[in-house]
């Protein structure tokens, strides 16, 4: 039942890289399409619920991705 | 001695012997200077996610090697005259990243 004022915190989410105990990274291409948009955007820390240490690594690797055609910088 | 990783988008249109002896030129420039390939990997013909040099598709190799830094801006000089190169990526592989699993 939904009263009035009452607000529920979304749960937490886990860092995926954290909970795997994996480290991203660019040749795995199929892992990253999870981080980015349909668009070709990454998502930010507050849709992935990645740490930032790993979310930095991840951003890396995207960027690294995009350099040699793996990923788009823009997709249609 | 550090170790790399560099990976090659290479023209669709050769042939496998034309690939071959285009790995073979590279990995000589690193066996020359005393290095060591440890990892060649083929992944073969992949879609680009956008048009490089009006390709749409591409070659992609990667090649793990441990060498001295001094040769890498050789190694690079190289692979941007080389044509049938369309890009490179070449990366330093951190030990202490690498704890994850080969992929």
């Amino acid at each position: 039942m939904a009263r009035y004022g009452f607000f529920r915190r979304p749960q937490r989410k886990v860092c995926l890289f954290c909970k795997e105990k994996i480290v991203a990274d660019y040749k795995d291409v199929d892992l990253l399409r999870k981080f980015i948009t349909e668009q070709g955007k990454m998502l930010p820390r507050r849709a992935t619920g990645n740490c930032a240490r790993h979310q930095r690594t991840l951003a890396i690797s995207i960027k690294r991705a995009r350099e040699i055609g793996l990923l788009p910088y823009v997709a249609k | 001695m550090r170790s790399y990783e560099v990976m090659l988008a290479i023209n669709p249109q050769l042939e496998d012997k034309e690939l071959d002896s285009l790995l073979d030129k590279l990995k000589k420039l690193i066996t020359n200077a005393k290095g060591e390939i440890t990892k060649t990997n083929k992944w073969g013909k992949r879609m680009l996610a956008y048009e490089i040099k009006d390709f749409t598709e591409a070659i992609y190799v990667v090649l793990n090697f441990n060498v001295d830094e001094k040769i890498i801006s050789e190694f690079e000089r190289v692979m941007k005259l080389e044509e049938r190169v369309i890009r490179y990526l070449l990366t330093l592989q951190d030990k202490e990243k690498i704890q994850n699993k080969d992929s």
